[in-house]
């Protein structure tokens, strides 16, 4: 079963190979804002969407693609997190 | 201590109130420290308010907005939490009734509160978005308002009210939907009255797209102090654009048919863009005044002349607009079409997100003007930009797009590729916005034959633009955008960066301020010390005012630029204000036109009448009565009185203090006609008014002499009269244009002929003399200042020599619109700059004044 810390961890380290491949990986803290900060554009997020997606068997719905929930990786954990504990 | 607790508590649980909190807040807000950093953000806020004011940056309705929330900012900082949104909510619906009065104000807060009620309810019933679209279908019919339509309907919402009615809801009841129906945003009644009537709106018809759930979630999201300090930067950064805005508008603008070389192009194309700092520049100001109520919202440009890539303008420039497209069409469509392939879907969500822009700017043009315009620049501009960002997109997604949390290393190739980049882009944006700015296919036309004349110093200069801002974008094109999402705003978290910050926007406050009250005194160098007088004056530049004037004679229906202050005055005007009087009637087998005689109306909202000889004027005898002296005027619609009612011309005012004793001696007949230009007043001169037997003809001219000089040449010659003037066929052929060969339009006439035109009109005023004087009658020459004149035009010198050459006395009303200030004041309407009444009586006074000071009336004592 996965929890918020190891969920967080397979997001970092997607966005450390996909994103910011040559990133200190210490640089991306959990609270780091991603989309806000530029990191992630709107491409980039659906990117983002579709591996968390494929990885924990989710399915992320079009408002659910916001700055509320994937700014950053906490914000992506928790998110997750709760589509796994409820996925209707 | 136990007593007092005791006796606390006592008092406490008696009234259900804890104090605690209370005291709390007292000791954090009323700490020391913090006040005097919140009197800091009193004073930059009085300073930019000033600086509004005394520039005269924005409209009479935005300063008293802005008066109104500086006002409202410290009493609501001291609010409870609670109440805040209440308080601005109450705020922003007293600016409503203040800026358009109860009965306006009345029907725009209801109206809007039926929307907000449908989009509340309908946004999670089924078929519910569907009803509100149907809802919002009949709104659109009273707006299109069509003859069909009862009048109580098409009468039923004020015209003024339209622009803001549509700028409050358009795109935000959308946003408000959504996010209710996918529960994304807390709802309640404040925070949708603060929401849609947020308090600068009501004044700006352009408005950013401000996001329901971003508008919820960052409300006090952030120690308030910061929240107020970025917005009082972002109020300087917007005063310190529209400044420049203004800069480039009235001194640098070159119009189109003014272009000669690739250098005019380049300065044609350069300032055409730079206009969009309009936009930017009232953005950062209304998003940084709803900073003063908490409202923490992020940047809405972010250095988009800086972009390095399509996509990189398209996310630098009008922000909320890209997030809000993002939100409501690409996200949805990517989602729903990506069993297609990813690759797919993103290209078809993409062409279909600008395909959106291109319909909601059309969408927003209808509810501002009340036409859906289909222009083909739109067109090109925006699925031009569509495609090529596509482009980008599926380049960056095969190549990836380099990003760091830390700072970028740099090395030569990196800086070289990025100047590159930057200039490139720069440039691409330029030749898109100028198709876009430019929808006449001859002006297009124009500009490409005249980007073939270049010399080299000319391709340096040009080059280097693009270039420089290439360099610029080295030492500020990687700056973060300002966010403010959640987290910390990075340059002010510490007491050092508020103060900086601070002083900073204090001391460039001050300086504005100080310059505008005195230029002279604060600004050593004269010419830059006139500049800085004459960027205080509000209003158009030359180009606009001719294509205003011309507008009125023709249906000037391509004014789709948003940053133009043409559209700007279009968007006010109700739809049915008109153009010319609704009288006048071209001669048979002419191309001289006139007022139907025995008319009478309505026209602008005034009353006017024609007599039974087609003047707008009251009526006079053919024959002139004995001992009177008569006076026969003529000129364009400000002399006509366009816009006033009769009685309020200023011909009828001077023929009122000439007749002070009341014995009628004089007569002033009024001749004057909408879109005379000086072909017709000659014509006029000639051809009308010899038959009344005029003791002193006054051809009344105006700083659009020589631009007019040549207006209604094709009409001339199409219907064969280019003969009766042979100084118009001698300058055609002089430019190279064969008088009997193939019809030229209206524009080549005017743009090859333009440096003809003194000569021309000192040959037409010739005649005028000659006519005259043939027939007894004095010819006078009326040197006429109208309310866009802030300056002495420059022309009034010319016409003055060219008058006094041809033995024509010259009467100069320049001076009698002096006293005023504020010359939009003088305006008939703010989106119409006739003389109104007013201005009227003014000039009425300098004219009597002036022909009796020049002997061309005798004086009562005299008579």
């Amino acid at each position: 079963m996965h929890d918020e810390t190891s969920i967080a961890a397979e997001v970092k380290e997607f966005i450390l190979q996909e994103f910011l491949p040559e990133e200190d990986p210490s640089e991306l803290e959990s609270a780091t804002p991603l989309i806000t900060a530029g990191i992630l554009d709107s491409i980039a997020t659906l990117k983002l969407v579709a591996f968390v997606e494929k990885r924990f068997g989710i399915a992320v719905e079009a408002h659910e693609a916001s700055v509320e929930h994937l700014n950053t990786i906490a914000d992506i954990a928790r998110l997750v997190r709760a589509k796994l504990g409820n996925p209707a | 201590m136990a007593q007092s607790r005791r006796t606390s508590a006592h008092a406490g649980g008696r009234l259900g109130i804890s104090t605690a909190p209370l005291r709390a807040w007292i000791a954090r807000e009323l700490a020391w420290g913090r006040l005097v950093r919140l009197a800091a953000v009193v004073l930059q806020v009085a300073l930019l308010l000033g600086a509004v004011r005394f520039w005269n940056l924005e409209t009479t309705a935005f300063e008293s907005v802005f008066t109104l929330a500086a006002a409202g900012f410290l009493l609501h900082h001291f609010l409870p939490a609670r109440v805040r949104l209440p308080f601005f909510g109450l705020l922003s619906i007293g600016s409503v009734l203040t800026v358009f009065g109860p009965r306006a104000g009345t029907i725009l807060l209801a109206l809007g509160l039926a929307f907000v009620g449908l989009g509340h309810f309908l946004s999670r019933v089924r078929l519910g978005i569907g009803i509100l679209l149907v809802a919002g279908a009949m709104l659109a019919m009273v707006r299109l308002s069509p003859g069909w339509l009862p009048l109580e309907l098409r009468t039923l919402v004020p015209g003024s009210v339209w622009p803001i009615l549509g700028s409050m809801f358009m795109f935000r009841l959308a946003l408000y939907a959504y996010d209710r129906k996918h529960g994304t945003a807390p709802t309640g009644f404040w925070r949708a009255i603060a929401y849609f009537f947020m308090l600068p709106n009501v004044c700006c018809p352009l408005f950013p797209v401000v996001d329901y759930q971003t508008f919820c979630r960052n409300h006090y999201n952030d120690d308030p102090l910061r929240i107020y300090q970025v917005g009082v930067k972002w109020i300087l950064r917007g005063v310190v654009q529209l400044l420049l805005y203004r800069f480039v508008y009235m001194r640098c603008m070159i119009h189109v048919a003014d272009v000669k070389d690739a250098l005019d192009v380049g300065q044609y194309m350069l300032t055409t863009f730079l206009l969009y700092l309009k936009i930017s520049g009232l953005f950062h100001l209304v998003i940084g005044m709803l900073h003063l109520y908490g409202f923490n919202l992020p940047e809405t440009h972010h250095l988009y002349l800086l972009s390095n890539s399509f996509t990189d303008f398209w996310r630098r420039i009008n922000i909320y607009w890209k997030e809000f497209i993002t939100k409501l069409v690409f996200y949805p469509l990517f989602f729903r079409w990506r069993r297609m392939g990813d690759s797919r879907a993103v290209v078809l969500a993409t062409l279909a997100a600008f395909l959106a822009t291109w319909l909601l700017h059309s969408y927003q043009w209808f509810w501002i003007r009340g036409t859906f315009p289909v222009v083909w620049s739109d067109l090109v501009f925006w699925f031009g930009l569509g495609i090529v960002v596509v482009v980008n997109v599926m380049w960056e997604q095969r190549r990836g797009r380099p990003r760091t949390l830390r700072k970028a290393t740099r090395t030569w190739r990196t800086e070289i590729g990025l100047v590159l980049r930057v200039a490139g882009t720069f440039v691409a944006i330029c030749v898109l916005w100028t198709i876009w700015s430019t929808p006449r296919l001859d002006e297009i036309r124009l500009l490409s034959d005249a980007a073939t004349r270049v010399t080299i110093a000319q391709a340096v200069l040009l080059v280097s633009v693009p270039l420089g801002l290439g360099v610029a974008a080295l030492a500020l094109g990687r700056r973060a955008r300002e966010h403010t999402e959640g987290a910390r705003s990075r340059a002010l978290q510490s007491a050092s960066g508020f103060w900086s910050s601070a002083m900073r926007v204090t001391a460039a406050a001050a300086v504005l301020v100080l310059i505008a009250r005195q230029p002279a005194r604060f600004i050593p160098q004269p010419a830059l010390a006139a500049l800085a007088s004459d960027l205080r004056v509000r209003g158009l530049n030359r180009a606009d005012v001719e294509e205003l004037h011309r507008g009125y004679y023709e249906d000037l229906g391509d004014v789709t630029r948003f940053d133009n202050e043409l559209w700007r005055m279009y968007g006010l005007a109700p739809k049915d204000w008109g153009k010319e009087m609704p009288t006048l009637s071209v001669r048979p087998n002419s191309f001289i036109y006139e007022h139907l005689p025995n008319r009478r109306g309505i026209h602008k909202g005034a009353a006017y009448s024609t007599n039974s000889y087609g003047m707008r004027d009251r009526e006079y005898t053919l024959e002139k009565p004995p001992g009177a002296l008569r006076i026969a005027l003529f000129g364009a619609s400000h002399d006509a009185g366009s816009g006033v009612a009769d009685g309020q011309t200023y011909e009828a005012v001077a023929e009122s203090l000439l007749n002070v004793n009341g014995d009628a001696g004089f007569q002033m007949l009024n001749f004057a006609t909408d879109g005379y230009c000086p072909i017709l007043k000659l014509a006029c001169a000639e051809e009308r008014i010899p038959a009344f037997q005029p003791d002193v003809a006054l051809w009344v001219a105006n700083s659009f002499e020589f631009a007019f000089t040549f207006y209604k040449l094709e009409e001339v010659m199409k219907h064969g009269r280019l003969t009766d003037y042979p100084f118009l066929v001698e300058a055609m052929r002089q430019e190279g244009l064969d008088p009997k060969g193939a019809p030229i339009p209206q524009m080549t006439l005017e743009r090859r002929l333009a440096r003809r035109a003194p000569e021309v009109l000192g040959a037409m005023l010739e005649r005028f003399a000659n006519a005259a004087r043939s027939h007894g009658t004095r010819p006078v020459v009326v040197l006429a200042e109208y309310p866009i004149d802030a300056k002495r035009p420059e022309v009034f010198d010319k016409v003055e020599t060219l008058a006094i050459r041809a033995g024509i006395d010259v009467v100069d009303l320049y001076g009698a619109l002096s006293e005023v200030h504020d010359r939009e004041s003088l305006w008939v309407a703010p989106w119409d700059t006739h003389t109104n009444a007013k201005g009227h009586r003014l000039l009425g006074q300098r004219l009597a004044l002036g022909l009796i000071d020049r002997g061309l009336v005798p004086t009562v004592a005299n008579r």
